[in-house]
Protein backbone atom coordinates (compact mmCIF):
# COMPACT_ATOMS: atom_id res chain seq x y z
CA UNK A 1 0.00 0.00 0.00
CA UNK A 2 1.35 3.84 -1.11
CA UNK A 3 2.63 5.80 2.40
CA UNK A 4 -0.51 8.32 0.66
CA UNK A 5 -3.26 5.48 0.61
CA UNK A 6 -2.10 4.47 3.90
CA UNK A 7 -4.09 6.37 7.37
CA UNK A 8 -1.22 8.82 8.99
CA UNK A 9 -0.16 7.76 11.93
CA UNK A 10 2.01 9.06 14.98
CA UNK A 11 5.10 7.28 13.63
CA UNK A 12 4.22 10.04 10.07
CA UNK A 13 4.73 13.24 11.89
CA UNK A 14 8.26 11.82 13.21
CA UNK A 15 9.25 10.99 9.78
CA UNK A 16 8.08 13.88 8.14
CA UNK A 17 10.46 15.86 10.75
CA UNK A 18 13.23 13.96 9.77
CA UNK A 19 12.38 14.29 5.69
CA UNK A 20 12.85 17.93 6.47
CA UNK A 21 16.61 17.29 7.17
CA UNK A 22 17.30 14.55 4.49
CA UNK A 23 20.92 15.77 2.69
CA UNK A 24 19.37 16.07 -1.10
CA UNK A 25 22.44 16.16 -2.40
CA UNK A 26 23.58 13.18 -1.42
CA UNK A 27 21.46 11.13 -3.11
CA UNK A 28 21.72 13.24 -6.41
CA UNK A 29 25.23 12.40 -6.15
CA UNK A 30 24.58 9.02 -5.56
CA UNK A 31 21.74 8.69 -8.59
CA UNK A 32 25.00 10.17 -10.85
CA UNK A 33 26.60 6.54 -9.57
CA UNK A 34 25.71 3.05 -11.32
CA UNK A 35 24.15 0.53 -8.90
CA UNK A 36 27.37 -1.50 -8.73
CA UNK A 37 29.43 2.27 -8.36
CA UNK A 38 26.99 2.92 -4.88
CA UNK A 39 27.73 -0.25 -3.27
CA UNK A 40 31.36 -0.05 -4.24
CA UNK A 41 31.17 3.35 -2.62
CA UNK A 42 29.64 2.38 0.45
CA UNK A 43 31.89 -0.63 1.31
CA UNK A 44 34.97 2.03 1.08
CA UNK A 45 33.11 3.81 3.50
CA UNK A 46 32.45 1.11 5.98
CA UNK A 47 35.59 -0.14 5.86
CA UNK A 48 36.97 3.15 6.24
CA UNK A 49 35.48 3.44 9.22
CA UNK A 50 36.55 0.14 10.42
CA UNK A 51 40.33 0.50 9.98
CA UNK A 52 39.72 4.21 12.30
CA UNK A 53 37.86 2.16 14.82
CA UNK A 54 40.99 -0.44 14.86
CA UNK A 55 43.60 2.37 14.78
CA UNK A 56 41.51 4.35 18.02
CA UNK A 57 41.19 0.84 19.98
CA UNK A 58 45.48 -0.12 19.13
CA UNK A 59 45.71 3.94 20.28
CA UNK A 60 44.02 3.25 23.46
CA UNK A 61 45.43 0.13 24.54
CA UNK A 62 48.69 1.00 24.08
CA UNK A 63 48.09 4.39 26.19
CA UNK A 64 46.99 2.23 28.86
CA UNK A 65 49.69 -0.14 29.35
CA UNK A 66 52.29 1.17 31.64
CA UNK B 1 36.37 -5.82 6.28
CA UNK B 2 32.91 -5.73 4.62
CA UNK B 3 32.99 -7.03 0.41
CA UNK B 4 29.06 -6.71 0.36
CA UNK B 5 30.36 -6.75 -3.75
CA UNK B 6 32.08 -10.03 -3.41
CA UNK B 7 29.32 -11.64 -1.50
CA UNK B 8 26.69 -10.47 -4.03
CA UNK B 9 28.68 -11.70 -6.50
CA UNK B 10 29.24 -15.28 -5.56
CA UNK B 11 25.32 -15.23 -4.61
CA UNK B 12 24.68 -13.90 -8.68
CA UNK B 13 27.22 -15.98 -10.00
CA UNK B 14 25.57 -19.58 -8.66
CA UNK B 15 22.50 -18.57 -9.87
CA UNK B 16 20.80 -17.88 -6.58
CA UNK B 17 17.20 -16.61 -6.36
CA UNK B 18 16.74 -14.07 -4.15
CA UNK B 19 15.56 -10.66 -3.52
CA UNK B 20 17.80 -8.05 -1.83
CA UNK B 21 15.85 -6.46 1.26
CA UNK B 22 17.30 -3.64 3.93
CA UNK B 23 19.93 -1.28 3.36
CA UNK B 24 21.95 -2.54 0.59
CA UNK B 25 18.40 -2.58 -1.03
CA UNK B 26 19.06 1.10 0.10
CA UNK B 27 21.65 1.96 -1.59
CA UNK B 28 21.38 0.44 -4.92
CA UNK B 29 18.41 2.89 -5.14
CA UNK B 30 20.50 5.94 -4.38
CA UNK B 31 20.29 6.06 -0.51
CA UNK B 32 23.81 7.64 1.09
CA UNK B 33 23.12 5.33 4.52
CA UNK B 34 25.17 3.25 5.52
CA UNK B 35 24.55 -0.73 6.60
CA UNK B 36 26.63 -3.38 8.19
CA UNK B 37 24.78 -6.19 6.53
CA UNK B 38 23.19 -7.60 3.62
CA UNK B 39 19.72 -8.86 3.86
CA UNK B 40 18.18 -10.95 1.26
CA UNK B 41 15.24 -13.32 1.46
CA UNK B 42 15.83 -16.38 -0.11
CA UNK B 43 13.45 -18.90 -2.68
CA UNK B 44 13.10 -22.16 -0.45
CA UNK B 45 12.86 -24.54 -3.16
CA UNK B 46 15.14 -27.57 -2.57
CA UNK B 47 17.72 -26.76 -5.46
CA UNK B 48 18.02 -22.97 -4.58
CA UNK B 49 19.24 -24.22 -0.98
CA UNK B 50 21.42 -26.32 -2.48
CA UNK B 51 22.89 -23.69 -4.66
CA UNK B 52 22.84 -21.08 -1.59
CA UNK B 53 25.13 -23.38 0.71
CA UNK B 54 27.29 -24.53 -2.63
CA UNK B 55 27.99 -21.00 -2.99
CA UNK B 56 28.57 -19.51 0.44
CA UNK B 57 30.62 -22.74 2.04
CA UNK B 58 33.86 -21.25 1.07
CA UNK B 59 33.15 -18.03 3.23
CA UNK B 60 32.68 -20.16 6.74
CA UNK B 61 29.23 -19.03 7.58
CA UNK B 62 28.92 -19.39 11.15
CA UNK B 63 25.53 -17.55 13.55
CA UNK B 64 26.54 -14.10 14.19
CA UNK B 65 27.31 -13.36 17.77
CA UNK B 66 27.09 -17.12 18.86
CA UNK B 67 29.82 -18.26 20.79
CA UNK B 68 32.70 -19.89 19.30
CA UNK B 69 32.75 -23.61 18.93
CA UNK B 70 29.11 -24.38 18.58
CA UNK B 71 28.31 -27.22 16.33
CA UNK B 72 26.85 -25.27 14.19
CA UNK B 73 27.13 -26.85 10.37
CA UNK B 74 26.63 -25.19 7.25
CA UNK B 75 24.35 -27.52 5.10
CA UNK B 76 21.23 -28.29 3.49
CA UNK B 77 19.65 -29.54 6.52
CA UNK B 78 20.77 -26.45 8.70
CA UNK B 79 18.98 -23.88 6.24
CA UNK B 80 15.64 -26.35 5.20
CA UNK B 81 14.83 -26.35 9.02
CA UNK B 82 16.04 -22.78 9.52
CA UNK B 83 13.52 -19.42 8.95
CA UNK B 84 15.84 -16.72 9.33
CA UNK B 85 19.66 -17.46 9.98
CA UNK B 86 21.25 -13.86 10.63
CA UNK B 87 25.07 -14.97 9.66
CA UNK B 88 28.62 -13.79 10.10
CA UNK B 89 31.09 -14.59 6.92
CA UNK B 90 35.06 -14.03 5.77
CA UNK B 91 33.23 -11.63 3.20
CA UNK B 92 31.08 -10.01 6.16
CA UNK B 93 27.49 -10.25 7.30
CA UNK B 94 24.64 -11.49 5.70
CA UNK B 95 20.93 -12.10 6.92
CA UNK B 96 19.16 -15.27 5.13
CA UNK B 97 15.40 -14.71 5.79
CA UNK B 98 12.66 -17.07 4.32
CA UNK B 99 10.28 -14.35 5.40
CA UNK B 100 10.26 -10.82 5.98
CA UNK B 101 7.79 -9.05 8.67
CA UNK B 102 5.88 -7.16 5.62
CA UNK B 103 6.55 -8.85 3.09
CA UNK B 104 6.17 -12.35 3.62
CA UNK B 105 8.08 -14.49 1.72
CA UNK B 106 10.22 -14.79 -1.78
CA UNK B 107 7.43 -15.09 -4.02
CA UNK B 108 5.48 -12.76 -2.34
CA UNK B 109 8.24 -10.27 -2.63
CA UNK B 110 9.15 -11.25 -6.41
CA UNK B 111 6.28 -8.94 -7.77
CA UNK B 112 7.43 -6.09 -5.57
CA UNK B 113 10.82 -6.22 -7.11
CA UNK B 114 12.99 -5.13 -9.83
CA UNK B 115 15.89 -6.33 -11.45
CA UNK B 116 19.50 -4.02 -11.30
CA UNK B 117 22.12 -5.30 -13.22
CA UNK B 118 25.54 -5.76 -10.85
CA UNK B 119 28.64 -7.29 -12.32
CA UNK B 120 26.54 -8.02 -15.94
CA UNK B 121 24.10 -10.21 -13.98
CA UNK B 122 20.13 -9.36 -13.05
CA UNK B 123 19.98 -9.16 -9.11
CA UNK B 124 16.78 -8.35 -7.91
CA UNK B 125 15.80 -6.12 -5.38
CA UNK B 126 12.74 -4.78 -3.97
CA UNK B 127 11.22 -1.66 -5.06
CA UNK B 128 11.58 1.45 -2.91
CA UNK B 129 7.78 1.69 -2.27
CA UNK B 130 8.30 -1.83 -0.82
CA UNK B 131 11.47 -0.95 0.67
CA UNK B 132 9.54 1.55 2.64
CA UNK B 133 7.04 -0.62 3.54
CA UNK B 134 9.27 -3.03 5.41
CA UNK B 135 10.66 -0.96 6.85
CA UNK B 136 7.87 0.58 8.64
CA UNK B 137 6.73 -2.98 9.64
CA UNK B 138 9.86 -3.82 11.11
CA UNK B 139 8.75 -0.96 13.53
CA UNK B 140 12.22 -0.18 14.61
CA UNK B 141 13.12 3.52 15.44
CA UNK B 142 16.32 3.45 14.27
CA UNK B 143 14.82 3.16 10.65
CA UNK B 144 12.46 6.14 11.21
CA UNK B 145 15.49 8.30 9.75
CA UNK B 146 15.87 5.92 6.61
CA UNK B 147 12.30 5.61 5.54
CA UNK B 148 11.87 9.40 5.79
CA UNK B 149 15.41 9.25 3.29
CA UNK B 150 13.66 7.07 1.35
CA UNK B 151 10.77 8.92 1.39
CA UNK B 152 12.39 11.48 -0.56
CA UNK B 153 14.28 9.43 -3.08
CA UNK B 154 10.81 8.17 -3.72
CA UNK B 155 9.31 11.56 -4.36
CA UNK B 156 11.93 12.19 -6.39
CA UNK B 157 11.66 9.44 -8.74
CA UNK B 158 7.80 9.95 -8.97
Amino acid sequence: MEKNERERCSIDDIIDLYEKDVDETLIMENLKLTPEQRLKKMEDFMNTMELLRESYLKTKRSRSQP
Amino acid sequence: MMQFRTLLEVLLDDEVEFILIGGVAGIIHGSARATGDLDVVYNRTKDNIAKIVSALAPYEPYLRGAPVGLPFIWDEATLRNSTNLTLTTTLGDLDFLAEVTGGGSYQNLLPLSEEFFIFDKACRVVNLETLINLKRAAGRPKDLEAIAELNKMLKKQS
